[in-house]
């Protein structure tokens, strides 16, 4: 009934916008871009001078779309970190022009490629978004001086760790499954390498990143708690350029250059880790004969075919490896793959219009014993994407998107195979096969100059369908009841309406309060019980026994700028209620069960909390202090007697400071310091005998809390000088000429303080006295590490 | 089998890690009472042990529960009474009792004003089919030039029956601690063949192979406890193993058939 009413308000605002056309109007449209490197610029501000509040900002591809009465206007465009500037254009017609801009002096090895405008905190009517630009993520120091956007992430308000160096996330309340992960829009269903202590994302490929923590717009659905938008870069299209860096754990080199100068580019980034290539240097055999890396391959081009299309091909392939010699091998990686379709529709350019066609793969295999005595363990999961997505430019105040996508999933859970020498052979558990499709439609609308509204809904609907044997089981989770689907076969459908709304009123130049609804559905369930992440857990989609997740989200906040922008500062309070959320059976085995449904327990969840940032974003001094007090609790009938308990990743207190100084163009100091209530666990509170051994009797679920957690990096990066002083022969002067070969030194220092931080407790009897004692198993204590990184 | 992979994985990576002895203050849950109940087709193997929990940080031993009323029946209607060992309290035996294949038990204790009660189903009894073995050479772990026995054992499902077995390798009379536990579903009615992966043998050894084949009960309480045991960051929530005892207390009831094969290593 809400759903339908929400629907209708959304055509009647529609309606009243665009019934009325009076004088002759006219289009101007175009996209900005970085003059050195020719790389798109999101959300870059045109405005027009004659007209003060008309504007626009460009979209994920720099592309922006403005519908004026015929006239002359003077246009001005600025973005953060490029030197802002204006030209005149008489409307008569529709116009096209693509805008360079000139980057802000020039700096070594980066340019700040966020562009947001200065106000955006304020003024738009989006809430729950953190952008980060490429430059904190360069300079905030990092485990092992491996820069890692998810770990950045962490350091935002409502973000928080899922453990000790670790790139898993947990966003308000939400579990790290519940992360909508996209790159160049395609699902990444395993984000991290080497057990979660780095993400899959080579920072020197990436060109945006941002996170929806809540609210997110129609267009992204299927996740419960955030959505974390990742875009590669384009690669130049002015001209060959290399960039790389030798870490102490990595090396790093990206390539790029023009296709057809200022027509289209391409960009190759790869990544690999050398810990094994110490490994080779030991004595110890087991040790040589060990494999232990990961690398990533980034790769993107795009080209542009008249002044209306552009396409675009994009990649990701990366694998983790660990094994010893013949006798073991693990490894594990996610394939992406994204071909995209810009179009601009129509004389007037006020329809953008993208195709893409999306691929994803996540899969794991283990092998053990050589020759014909093998046994391997794999599993599998894999999209084909068809996705549809238009921007209508309507009008000053209205800006609507609408598309659809289809998405067909496999689930190979665990494919197992053995050797000739084996003699035997083991059943695979079986596949499975979905079919999940959206529809959406939003619109950004402005009403006067105080109020800006987003809303929207999104349409979802998902098919578990055959072929298929499909269980059914009792409360205690045996099973009653199976049935046999052939191939197509519907097996069980649901359907999902989620509106999503958000509002801005402005109640002066630098202020503003932000009130957002959204309702989220989620499919897909990682199913995984361990408390880090785990190269082995597996995906699965919602079925007979697995309904989807649902969360209704509630926030409102504040927002204010000080001193000319420079200084940011927001409250954010969010209220969150989950429903089928998982939990497991007490003692539930979830790997290669074949019956794994039957060990779940599905149960309601809540949180709520409060968000502070303030945060400063130019001059020589930035950084950001932020603090979050939250409260997430779950309840299943199964557990803890029926009563909430805390979960997992509730932390009361949650704080991170961040800063960096820019001492002068060549020194750069950077430091992070972050603080949390330790998670919530469940201790002991009795022990007993059985077996012959003595075993831990527990009462309460997480009625415990690990220690507090604190940690302070530290960071410096040198760049050397970007040009060379030459005496002029004639004149005798001294001439700045500048450089190709660009270098600079990073240093950074992870836990300075040497905090012991609890990774684990257990509780565990000494073997010489006998007695039961508390065991704190902290990882790691000073990490110093060095990056050099070059560019020509 | 998954989690010890990875747990590997942990160690290779984290030499960097620091252990201590912390202090944290802990509730004192109420005492519970505690059941092993565990019968064999093995004569003077079947007990019952009952005892109660203790605190955490206590080291004086635990409670010994004496007096009660233990007896078994089973689904032919024969009844067996187990009577408390006089030299340890709290274990009762019944020296005459040997499980058989296929029934059903029935177990009941009276303590005091409490009783507890368990049911336990067993199947056929199972049998191993072979013990093989592969010869390696610097091998896992191991020193430069150690030889090592990687051993396989394999027996055959009946596919009528779910079943729930456990191998327990016994090296020169001493069980090695890694419990070898599965249930059917992944080759229900085929023969299986898996190796000891956590167990080295070298030349001279002796391994007595023992497998188990027991009630669902017992295998989920296994199980279960097993879940518990790792610790670190890729435990799940520790729970308490599940229990298949009615009434107030904690523990398990298992009737287990066995078979064994024993190899000395050339």
């Amino acid at each position: 009934m809400n759903l339908l009413k929400s629907l209708s308000i959304l055509v009647v605002l529609l309606m009243t916008s665009v019934s009325f056309s009076q004088d002759e109007k006219f289009t101007l449209s175009g996209t900005l871009k970085d003059g050195s490197s020719g790389e798109d610029l999101i959300g870059a501000r045109v405005t027009v001078k004659e007209l003060p509040g008309t504007g626009a900002i460009t979209n994920a591809y720099g592309f922006f779309s403005l519908t004026l009465p015929a006239g002359t206007y003077t246009i001005n465009y600025k973005s953060l970190g490029f030197v802002s500037g204006s030209f005149e254009v008489e409307l008569t017609d529709n116009i096209q022009k693509d805008i360079e801009l000139k980057p802000e002096g020039k700096v070594l090895g980066k340019v700040e490629v966020t562009a947001e405008k200065a106000d955006a905190n304020v003024t738009s009517a989006e809430m729950g978004v953190d952008r980060l630009s490429m430059s904190d993520i360069e300079n905030i120091p990092v485990l092992f001086g491996e820069k890692d956007p998810l770990k950045t992430i962490q350091l935002l308000p409502g973000v928080k760790s899922a453990g000790e160096g670790n790139a898993g996330f947990y966003v308000r309340g939400g579990g790290s499954d519940q992360n909508l992960i996209l790159l160049d829009g395609a699902p990444v269903y395993n984000a991290s390498h080497l057990l979660g202590f780095f993400s899959v994302f080579n920072s020197d490929a990436l060109k945006d990143i941002k996170l929806y923590k809540g609210g997110a717009p129609a267009e992204f659905g299927g996740r419960l708690s955030s959505v974390l938008d990742i875009k590669m870069k384009e690669g130049n299209q002015k001209k060959f350029s290399a960039s790389g860096g030798l870490g102490l754990i990595s090396s790093k080199l990206t390539l790029e250059a023009p296709i057809v100068k200022d027509k289209g580019s391409f960009i190759i980034s790869g990544r690999r880790t050398y810990a094994d290539l110490f490994l080779k240097l030991s004595k110890r055999e087991e040790a040589k004969n060990s494999t232990l890396y990961f690398y990533d391959l980034n790769a993107k081009a795009n080209y542009k075919i008249g002044k209306k299309d552009r396409i675009f091909l994009s990649g990701y392939f990366g694998r983790d490896k660990f094994g010893f010699a013949d006798a073991f091998g693990f490894d594990w990686g996610n394939i992406t793959g994204t071909a995209r379709w810009n179009h601009i529709y129509g004389e007037k350019q006020k329809l953008f219009g993208n195709t893409s066609f999306i691929f994803s793969n996540y899969n794991y295999k283990i092998k053990f014993g050589s020759g014909d005595q093998t046994f391997e363990i794999g599993s599998e999961i894999q999209d084909f994407n068809l996705k549809e997505d238009f921007t209508w430019y309507i009008n000053d105040n209205h800006t609507l998107s609408f598309g659809a996508n289809v998405i067909h999933h496999t689930f190979k859970p665990g494919e197992i195979e053995t050797g000739d020498g084996i003699g035997f052979q083991l059943n695979d558990i079986e596949k499975r096969y979905s079919i999940e499709s959206s529809a959406y439609v939003s619109n950004e609308h402005e009403i006067g100059k105080r109020i800006t509204l987003i809303y929207g809904v999104r349409g979802s609907n998902f098919a578990q369908v055959g072929p298929g044997d499909v269980y059914s089981f009792d409360v205690d989770g045996n099973i009653t009841d199976t049935s046999t689907f052939e191939k197509w076969d519907n097996i069980k459908t649901y359907w999902g309406l989620s509106p999503r709304l958000s509002s801005s009123f402005r109640i002066d130049e630098n202020s503003s309060i932000k009130a957002g609804y959204a309702r989220t559905f989620q499919y897909l369930h990682l199913i995984s019980n361990s408390t880090a992440s785990s190269p082995t857990d597996v995906w699965l989609p919602s079925s007979i026994n697995i309904k989807p997740q649902i969360a209704d989200q509630y926030s409102i906040g504040y927002f204010r700028n000080f001193l000319d922008n420079q200084l940011e500062m927001s409250v954010e309070f969010y209220y969150k209620d989950m429903q089928n959320v998982i939990d497991y059976r007490d003692g539930a085995e979830v790997t290669l069960n074949p019956t794994v449904e039957g060990e779940l327990l599905f149960g309601v969840g809540r949180a709520y909390g409060a968000e502070f940032l303030i945060k400063k974003r130019r001059g020589k001094f930035t950084g950001w202090v932020s603090y979050t007090l939250s409260k997430t609790e779950k309840k299943f009938t199964e557990l803890n007697n029926n009563n909430w308990y805390p979960a997992k990743q509730d932390r009361t207190h949650d704080v991170s400071i961040v800063a960096i100084y820019n001492l002068n163009k060549q020194l750069t100091f950077s430091a992070s310091w972050v603080y949390y209530t330790g998670n919530a666990v469940t201790f002991p509170s009795g022990k007993y005998e059985i077996n012959g051994q003595v075993v831990n009797y527990y009462t309460e679920r997480n009625g415990y809390r690990m220690p507090d957690y604190h940690r302070l990096d530290l960071g410096c990066t040198l760049k050397h000088k970007d040009y060379k002083e030459v005496k002029d022969p004639d004149t005798g002067e001294m001439k700045q000429i500048p450089k190709k070969w660009l270098s600079s030194w990073n240093f950074s220092v992870y836990n300075a303080y040497a905090r012991e931080n609890a990774y684990s407790i257990n509780f565990t009897e000494n073997e010489e006295t006998g007695e039961t004692e508390a065991v704190q198993l902290a990882l790691f204590k000073i990490i110093p590490s060095v990056t050099y990184n070059f560019k020509f | 089998m998954m989690r010890k992979v990875i747990i590997l994985f942990v160690v290779v990576l984290f030499s960097l890690s620091c252990e201590k002895v912390i202090d944290i203050p802990l509730n004192e849950a109420d005492r519970r009472v505690v059941v092993e109940a565990t019968l064999y087709d093995i004569p003077n193997e079947s007990c019952v042990k009952i005892t109660k929990t203790g605190s955490v940080y206590d080291d004086e031993g635990f409670e010994k529960i004496s007096n009660a009323v233990v007896t078994v029946v089973d689904d032919l209607g024969q009844t067996h009474t187990f009577s408390e060992d006089p030299a340890n309290p709290g274990t009762y035996l019944d020296s005459t009792f040997i499980v058989m294949p296929s029934r059903v038990y029935s177990l009941t204790i009276v303590n005091g004003s409490e009783t507890y009660t368990s049911e336990a189903e067993t199947n056929s009894t199972p049998a191993l089919d072979s013990l093989d073995y592969q010869v390696q050479t610097d091998g896992f772990f191991q020193e430069p030039g150690d030889t090592n026995f990687f051993t396989f054992y394999s027996f055959t499902d009946v596919a009528a029956e779910t079943n729930f077995y456990q191998a327990i390798p016994i090296k020169n009379g001493k069980p090695s601690g890694t419990d070898y536990i599965t249930d059917d579903a992944l080759f229900n009615g085929n023969s299986f063949r898996q190796p000891f992966f956590a167990d080295s043998f070298e030349s001279g050894d002796t391994l007595d192979a023992l497998l188990l084949s027991m009630n669902e009960g017992a295998y989920t309480f296994y199980l279960s406890l097993a879940a518990n045991d790792d610790g670190g960051g890729f435990a799940p929530t520790p729970a308490n193993p599940v229990s298949n005892i009615e009434g107030d207390a904690i523990g398990y009831f298992g009737a287990f058939t066995t078979d064994v094969l024993t190899i000395v290593f050339p």
